[in-house]
């Protein structure tokens, strides 16, 4: 079912786009390199060999090396590839969108170009080039995802694998979004869909998390088999990277199944003693998660964003970030990590205010 | 068909404005968290607009320490108060001019508000915890009473302890945490009733510009009408049973409510 897929890769350093190219090649995949060119040759190229790519991978700095063709940004020529996929310019514009990914090998590159966020939702993906050699499947599913978006007759269902029934029982903002942007250029769902959904907590939820809220340990020996069970809420729409599962279908299976009770105001212990009345053959191999450092609630609901370690939200500090949209969560760290300043800095920055201040209660004097 | 007085959207829209009202308060430093889950329920279709159902945990943070009635040596290790509030609910709409129970109980959930606070103290040290919760009688559903027979059973009751504590074998009965207790007998709380509940309970003054607020008390006022003026009408009716001839009584409500069935 699956076609190969061919990548055109332009970089001035040959060497390193080649290292690229061996690691990313596939079966399914094909990258071809090639060098920069001056600009109208560059879009020329670009638009009498459309039909030989299907995606374009972009160096940061295509002028890094002295003989340099090039006289213009990666960030301007994404630019006018994006303008070329939808309208015509001296009369010609590309048949198609495909996806267009950014890459540099300068270590810290990520953090340097978030600074220039104008530029940045051109881009279905940037990487450095060690990490972009490890995005095979990301790739490849952006491909796929290009060719169902472009398709006019495309429904939610095509795109993120609900069904209309199940489509209800989801944050009805979530769909209804969905459904505005359905039709625009399919890079503007990819961005959307990625940095929105995928790849937040919330309305879809990772394998920690996914234990977390069953009130499993990730280590009991029947993990392997409950997580099985919980095949049916998996997201099997566009851009799967990784697995993820619908929380609210979790919600849903729990209601169905035990009838009167709430997955969130149960304890692991409770969780785990009706799960076992579904699951004959997981009886006494569900074990409850450990209780992080100082942590009450065995009410477990969300991971926290470091150490990936269960907490009910009452246990955990919350991580300043800005939630865009209400299927989102808000994302935890524990105790332990919170007081633990080493990671602060790279993976998260600082609580909300008022978390830090209750932070702070906690190293106070205790005489008072 | 005569109008229907309250329908799920009229709820979940004063649900909304209020949890609106709640985010604001951030800045007079009471820190609610789960709304935005509360707001993700309020967006699901699978509510009818006679029948609705909602679950859901709100965790309110900043409780004043002062509420604490312990001895002070222990109050010294306590760094901060946590109240979680847990409610399932499934309402009914009713006819205008009908006063009854709108709180179902036969559609796969129990009725019940639950308000447990957490003292916690430094990592190593013991937490304390203490649990209340506002229920409403479990009867077969021919209404007859099933359970608990001998002891006294008014409808709506607000129960302190219980199997909230207990349910942890490894939970020290040394470190129940005691604060002021609430009344008995208490009529049903909504959402919008409960969170009332707690910011007047445990915020006071820190919260005063908001529940002083028209808007506010609107929200309440139309929570209070849908459930607690059937519930007083019905009250004053048992006694009062010439009057109120224009309305149409669920004449076993009453009853339920003074435990007399």
């Amino acid at each position: 079912m699956n076609k190969k897929v061919t990548y055109l890769y332009f970089d001035d350093l040959e060497g390193a786009a080649n290292a690229v190219k061996d690691n990313l090649e596939s079966d399914l995949l094909t990258v071809t390199i090639k060098r920069e060119l001056p600009w109208n040759d560059m879009i020329t190229y670009l638009l009498d060999n459309q039909s030989l790519f299907d995606g374009l991978i972009l160096d940061w700095k295509l002028d890094g090396e002295d003989d340099s063709n090039a006289n213009f940004s990666s960030e301007a020529l994404a630019q006018q590839c994006r303008r070329l996929q939808v309208d015509k310019i001296n009369g010609r514009g590309f048949s198609k969108s495909f996806p267009i990914i950014l890459c540099s090998a300068q270590p810290g590159f990520k953090t340097i170009h978030e600074r220039d966020t104008t530029s940045e939702d051109l881009f279905d993906g940037v990487f450095e080039k060690s990490d972009l050699e490890d995005q095979e499947e990301f790739l490849i599913s952006l491909i796929n995802a290009y060719d169902i978006l472009s398709d006019t007759d495309k429904s939610i269902d095509d795109i993120i694998g609900l069904s209309k029934e199940k489509q209800k029982v989801i944050d009805n903002t979530l769909i209804r979004k969905i459904n505005e942007i359905r039709n625009r250029q399919p890079h503007e769902m990819v961005q959307f869909l990625l940095k929105e959904v995928l790849n937040k907590k919330g309305a879809l939820i990772n394998v920690e998390n996914l234990a977390a809220k069953l009130g499993v340990n990730i280590n009991s020996k029947g993990w392997e088999e409950l997580k099985n069970e919980m095949d049916h809420f998996k997201y099997k729409g566009i851009l799967l990277n990784g697995e993820r599962w619908w929380a609210d279908l979790i919600n849903e299976f729990w209601v169905n199944n035990f009838e009167g009770t709430t997955l969130k105001f149960l304890t692991a212990k409770e969780r785990i003693s009706f799960l076992e009345t579904k699951y004959n053959n997981l009886k006494d191999r569900l074990d409850e998660p450990n209780l992080s450092l100082g942590a009450e609630s065995k009410e477990f609901w969300t991971v926290c964003y470091v150490s990936n370690m269960p907490i009910a939200e009452m246990d955990g500090f919350i991580i300043d970030q800005h939630i865009h949209y209400p299927w989102q969560d808000r994302e935890y760290v524990c105790l332990d990590v919170a007081m633990n300043e080493t990671s602060r800095g790279e993976l998260w920055y600082s609580l909300l205010p008022y978390e830090e201040e209750r932070l702070k209660s906690y190293f106070e004097n205790t005489e008072k | 068909m005569a109008k229907l007085e309250y329908r799920a959207a009229d709820v979940f829209a004063d649900i909304s404005r209020l949890i609106g009202f709640l985010k604001d308060l951030k800045k007079a430093k009471v820190q609610i968290e789960g709304l935005e889950s509360l707001e993700t329920e309020l967006n699901k279709e699978s509510n009818q607009q006679d029948l609705w159902k909602l679950k859901t945990k709100l965790i309110f943070k900043n409780i004043n320490k002062t509420d604490l009635k312990i001895p002070t040596d222990i109050l010294k290790d306590v760094k901060e108060i946590i109240l979680e509030l847990k409610i399932s609910i499934v309402e009914r709409s009713y006819k205008k001019g009908t006063i009854c129970d709108s709180i179902d109980q036969n559609n796969g959930l129990q009725y019940g508000v639950q308000l447990i606070t957490y003292g916690k103290s430094l990592a190593n040290k013991a937490n304390y915890k203490m649990s209340w919760h506002l229920d409403k009688h479990i009867r077969s559903k021919e209404g007859n009473d099933g359970i608990g027979k001998g002891f006294i059973h008014p409808e709506y009751h607000f129960n302190m302890g219980g199997f909230a504590l207990t349910k942890e074998s490894d939970f020290n009965f040394g470190n129940i945490l005691l604060i002021d207790t609430p009344r008995i007998m208490h009529p049903p709380l909504d959402i919008i009733l409960s969170i009332d509940f707690v910011l007047k309970n445990f915020y006071g003054i820190r919260v005063k510009n908001l529940t002083d607020s028209n808007p506010y008390k609107k929200i309440i006022s139309r929570s209070k009408n849908r459930l607690w003026r059937p519930y007083f009408i019905s009250l004053a009716h048992f006694w009062e049973n010439t009057r109120f001839n224009d309305l149409d009584i669920e004449e076993k409500y009453s009853y339920k409510i003074l435990g007399e069935n």
